[in-house]
């Protein structure tokens, strides 16, 4: 008896005795290095204790929010420090202003309000994200020298002033009504969940939901889980394990390896990225449920896409719908003819490229994509009606295509290292090129069993993410309702297994290079 | 209305929370060779020093850290002072200060071989004796009259110049030289290679590191030999944009194992000036050599059946020339394989005065720590090359920092530290210089450093061309401290 009762005392010192007090300040303040995440255990001790304040304050609205407001903005904090004063200057600015539009009866006023708007977020979106790309853009254009100017990207920038906009502009187009007060307004601009990664959360959508009492059904707390736990999965099994120990390796130094590693590195980083982006949304969503809050869903198997259209309809869609509805349509969208619809859908998908990154690289996957949507429609034109569209053999086709074309492009997106006057005096590619060339002159087909066997766990799970991706939607949904109607504790159970198979990926030893060797 | 969930949410958060906070308790599970890692929520705020501080202190404590963290073993070479702890593999040096054993080695080492400006030192091992540094710090002093080559011999770290651009623009702004050196006539790296633009065709491959296809007879310095078919080619444009010496060179020699055919090579130099060599020579290795204001150079040859060829150079006739020897792979084990005749008509038409041996991670594994037969290859090839090469200077340089994961994050693969204690009883044993790359990089956690500011590759193993740059400096700047010091 006393053997065990030291035990359990030397195990309580080992456990205690070795936290380092000075490590937890330092996980409590800034640090751009280590980001709050929702996959970290960081985030899940700190949920914990905001989930318990925020169910003891369930009727208490206003202490609520102002307790809301306070943990999303230190959840901006940790990642951006200083710059979580942003997140005050666009919500300040946008709450007056909306209040004043929704006043105000005359057409310029509003029309220059609006303008205001655009200024003050875009402004603040395009010095933070923009100005050194631009200064060296120009600079690569007339030669003159341009200093880097040293500015820090405060995270989540492109989402939150993207979400306040829509804001303005409904209250323009007359579609919602302001918010009650600036402590609303700010629970609307900061709520933690998708604040720095997305969903872009529309004010129609959200504000009605902030002035409803708290309530999480049977059914939201058991998709909240499912969300929660596929989205852990996905960030954190799949993709950052293929992404560290395969992907990330063959996009540095695309030459080290032959064509089809190239090929299946192309391949690995399609799954990775839809595994990471859609992940993140996925728990993004979850916490929401959790909070009694409901998100649109952002990600719809885009892979199973048919056409770049469809595509659109089906990837990050909370993005590709804002776009559609603030940029497309106020660019006069498909109602000033086919040219201008062709142009205007090219405008909007170059300048969707840019707010994904500031490099060149994203601009030209923008017009990639621009382009593609632009011919899709005129191929709609041109076949309306034909029979072999609707067949099952050319939907199988369309799929692969699109699917092709899609992976095609990430190339692009990935690699950042193109430069204006590399690409126009020199021709040059920069890994993309290479890459590419790999691709096609150096494939090397017959090593492709060894790649694989000797990556297999790497493998294992990009088979197993696009399995997963292609299983029909009828099927996943009903996982889903078996996965909702399990007895509640059962999820408890499931997100500690998954914790753990979490762990056991995390630590696990890198993946040495194989084929090549050193 | 329907019952509001919301503390049941609050339920399953903290249970599931609770739960795996206790699973720090849980022994370790094994099944078959997988073995289970621990489940710590807390890791991020665990410090080792804290661990080790209690360890020390409890011999419960220390007994559970040694079961549940896994310590390698290296017990060699430590400090007298240090006292090793009962049942634990902990240390306690005079001052009182508890580490880990691994720590408390490098320590120690760190200590002898590190000089107060941070050049990590260059040890010589040889008493003054051949194959030590001397031979080559005095060719430095000879640079303005005749060329002073050093070939670095690795493998993957190096492939495609990286390291040895930078150490070779460094030597060559201060003893002068021109252009990249030697060369196979292919190179899978040719395509990234920042010093050079090399082209080729026609040639056939034959390497060291293949199963089959080799033969020892034709086994020299770099690993690989050639045949070729009629007209193969191989063309070198300088590159001057990262490392300026080597735009444009003063000569180009063109290596081939002289007595087996009765072809010819052609040069044309910067596309102009053409001349025609024999390749039947009566010597083992025959060279073919052009002089002047070289920018590009091609070299093609005609009726090379039954030939074999080595490669090519862009050189200077004074001052540093820097030879890049990388082969993927490779572990230093086809030195010892060269034959004597080879060795030495190579060096009689390519002599070298320091030749670098940079190998290790194709040797080092996970959790390996004694490294005997590797260090018996190392001497061997040591031994191979300081008989029939006279006069040349051997530096064999250690194992790189390699990481692996474990439960706290990125540490140092154990193998990596024992296999540099065997490189440096190699050096000891073959009486030889010995320079701790592991050290002048930083040590624990250095190639973690290098990831993240973009200078090594995310395998934590390779670095790229900016960190080779980075760690050249280092090396030439032990160098240059033995040469000052001459």
């Amino acid at each position: 008896m006393q053997d065990i009762w030291q035990n359990i005392l030397t195990y309580l010192k080992v456990q205690f005795g070795t936290l380092d007090l000075g490590k937890l300040l330092n996980e409590l303040v800034y640090d751009p290095d280590s980001p709050l995440i929702f996959s970290s255990g960081m985030f899940m001790c700190m949920f914990a204790i905001f989930i318990v304040v925020y169910a003891l304050l369930r009727n208490k609205s206003l202490a609520r929010t102002i307790f809301v407001v306070a943990f999303s903005y230190y959840f901006y904090y940790k990642s951006s420090g200083i710059y979580f004063f942003l997140l005050a200057v666009v919500t300040c600015s946008d709450y007056i202003i909306g209040d004043l539009l929704h006043n105000s009866h005359r057409r310029w006023v509003r029309k220059l309000l609006v303008l205001l708007s655009l200024v003050i977020d875009l402004g603040m979106l395009g010095y933070f994200k923009y100005t050194n790309f631009f200064g060296q853009l120009w600079a690569d254009f007339t030669g003159a020298p341009w200093q880097r100017l040293d500015i820090f990207l405060p995270v989540g920038i492109s989402f939150f002033t993207f979400q306040s906009l829509s804001y303005i502009i409904d209250i323009y187009r007359r579609k919602i009504e302001p918010v009650d007060n600036l402590l609303d307004y700010a629970f609307f601009v900061s709520f933690f969940p998708q604040l720095v990664a997305g969903p872009i959360v529309r004010a129609s959508d959200f504000i009605p939901q902030m002035y409803k009492p708290v309530h999480v059904t049977r059914q939201m707390l058991g998709t909240g889980f499912w969300f929660i736990l596929i989205g852990l999965f996905k960030k954190a099994v799949i993709s950052d394990y293929i992404g560290e120990n395969f992907v990330a390796r063959v996009f540095e130094n695309p030459i080290q390896f032959t064509g089809i590693e190239n090929l299946l590195g192309a391949y690995g980083f399609g799954m990775q990225i839809y595994c990471d982006f859609s992940g993140y949304s996925d728990m993004a969503i979850g916490l929401a449920l959790l909070m009694g809050f409901h998100f649109n869903i952002n990600f719809n198997n885009p892979y199973k896409a048919a056409s770049v259209t469809d595509f659109w309809r089906r990837w990050h869609i909370s993005l590709s719908t804002w776009l559609r509805d603030y940029v497309y349509i106020s660019l006069g969208g498909n109602r000033k003819g086919k040219i201008r619809q062709y142009l205007n859908l090219f405008i909007t998908m170059l300048l969707g490229g840019l707010w994904h990154g500031a490099s060149l690289n994203f601009v030209f996957w923008g017009a990639l994509h621009g382009i593609a949507l632009a011919l899709h429609k005129m191929w709609m034109t041109i076949t309306r009606g034909a029979k072999f569209v609707q067949s099952r053999l050319w939907h199988v086709f369309m799929v692969i295509f699109t699917f092709h074309f899609v992976i095609f492009a990430w190339l692009l997106f990935r690699n950042a290292d193109i430069t204006w006057s590399g690409l126009f005096y020199n021709g040059e590619w920069g890994k993309l090129g290479i890459m590419l060339s790999q691709i096609t002159t150096n494939l090397h087909l017959e090593l492709l069993p060894e790649v694989i066997v000797n990556y297999r766990h790497i493998f294992v799970l990009i088979a197993l993410g696009y399995a997963l991706h292609f299983v029909p939607d009828r099927l996943s949904q009903r996982c889903r309702d078996v996965f909702v109607k399990m007895p509640a504790f059962l999820y408890a159970v499931v997100l500690i297994i998954l914790v753990v198979v979490i762990v056991q990926v995390k630590t696990s030893q890198v993946q040495p290079f194989i084929y090549f060797q050193f | 209305m329907e019952k509001n969930y919301l503390s049941g949410v609050v339920w399953i958060v903290l249970a599931s929370l609770l739960a795996l906070l206790c699973m720090f308790w849980l022994p370790g599970i094994c099944v078959g060779d997988w073995k289970m890692r621990k489940v710590d929520m807390l890791s991020d705020l665990r410090s080792d020093s804290a661990l080790w501080r209690l360890a020390a202190n409890d011999p419960l404590v220390a007994q559970v850290v040694n079961s549940d963290y896994h310590l390698a073993e290296i017990v060699d070479n430590i400090n007298s002072k240090t006292q090793v702890l009962e049942g634990s593999r902990l240390t306690r040096d005079s001052k009182g200060n508890v580490m880990t054993l691994e720590d408390s080695i490098i320590l120690a080492h760190a200590q002898k071989t590190v000089t107060r400006e941070g050049v990590t030192s260059i040890i010589d091992m040889s008493n003054g004796g051949s194959g030590g540094m001397k031979a080559f710090y005095h060719a430095l002093d000879q640079a303005g009259s005749r060329p002073v080559r050093i070939a670095v011999l690795g493998d993957s770290f190096i492939e495609g110049d990286i390291l040895t651009s930078m150490l070779r623009e460094l030597l060559q702004q201060r003893f002068g030289g021109s252009g990249a050196g030697y060369m196979p006539m292919t190179s899978i790296t040719a395509g990234f290679r920042n010093t050079v633009n090399q082209t080729f065709e026609g040639w056939n491959q034959h390497k060291a590191v293949d199963r089959s296809g080799f033969s020892d007879t034709y086994n020299n310095l770099s690993g690989n030999y050639f045949t070729a078919s009629q007209g193969a080619w191989v063309n070198m444009i300088g590159k001057g944009n990262n490392y300026s010496r080597c735009a444009s060179c003063t000569s180009s020699s063109f290596y081939f194992f002289g007595n087996t055919g009765n072809g010819y090579v052609t040069a044309v130099v910067n596309g102009t000036d053409t001349t025609h060599f024999s390749l039947n020579t009566n010597t083992l290795v025959g060279h073919a050599t052009v002089t002047g204001d070289i920018r590009s150079v091609r070299w093609s040859v005609t009726n090379p059946e039954n030939m074999v060829f080595l490669g090519a150079s862009m050189d200077s006739e004074t001052g540093v020339i820097v030879d890049n020897y990388a082969m993927r792979s490779a572990r230093g084990n086809h030195i010892s394989r060269i034959s004597p005749q080879v060795m030495s008509a190579f060096n009689n038409v390519r002599h070298y005065d320091l030749v670098i041996l940079m190998y290790g991670l194709n040797v080092a594994e996970s959790n390996k720590s004694a490294y005997t037969a590797y260090c018996n290859t190392i001497i061997a090839a040591v031994n191979n090359i300081k008989a029939n090469m006279p006069g040349t200077s051997v530096l064999i340089v250690g194992c790189s920092d390699r990481e692996e994961r474990f439960s706290g994050g990125w540490r140092t693969m154990r193998g990596v530290l024992g296999l540099i204690q065997a490189q440096e009883r190699a050096a000891i044993d073959a009486k030889v210089a010995f320079w701790d790359l592991y050290l002048a990089m930083g040590g624990e956690g250095s190639i973690v450093k290098m990831v993240k500011h973009g200078e090594a590759n995310s395998d934590y193993t390779h670095i790229n061309s900016k960190g080779g740059n980075r760690i050249a400096r280092y090396l030439y700047d032990a160098l240059m401290l033995g040469y000052e010091n001459r």
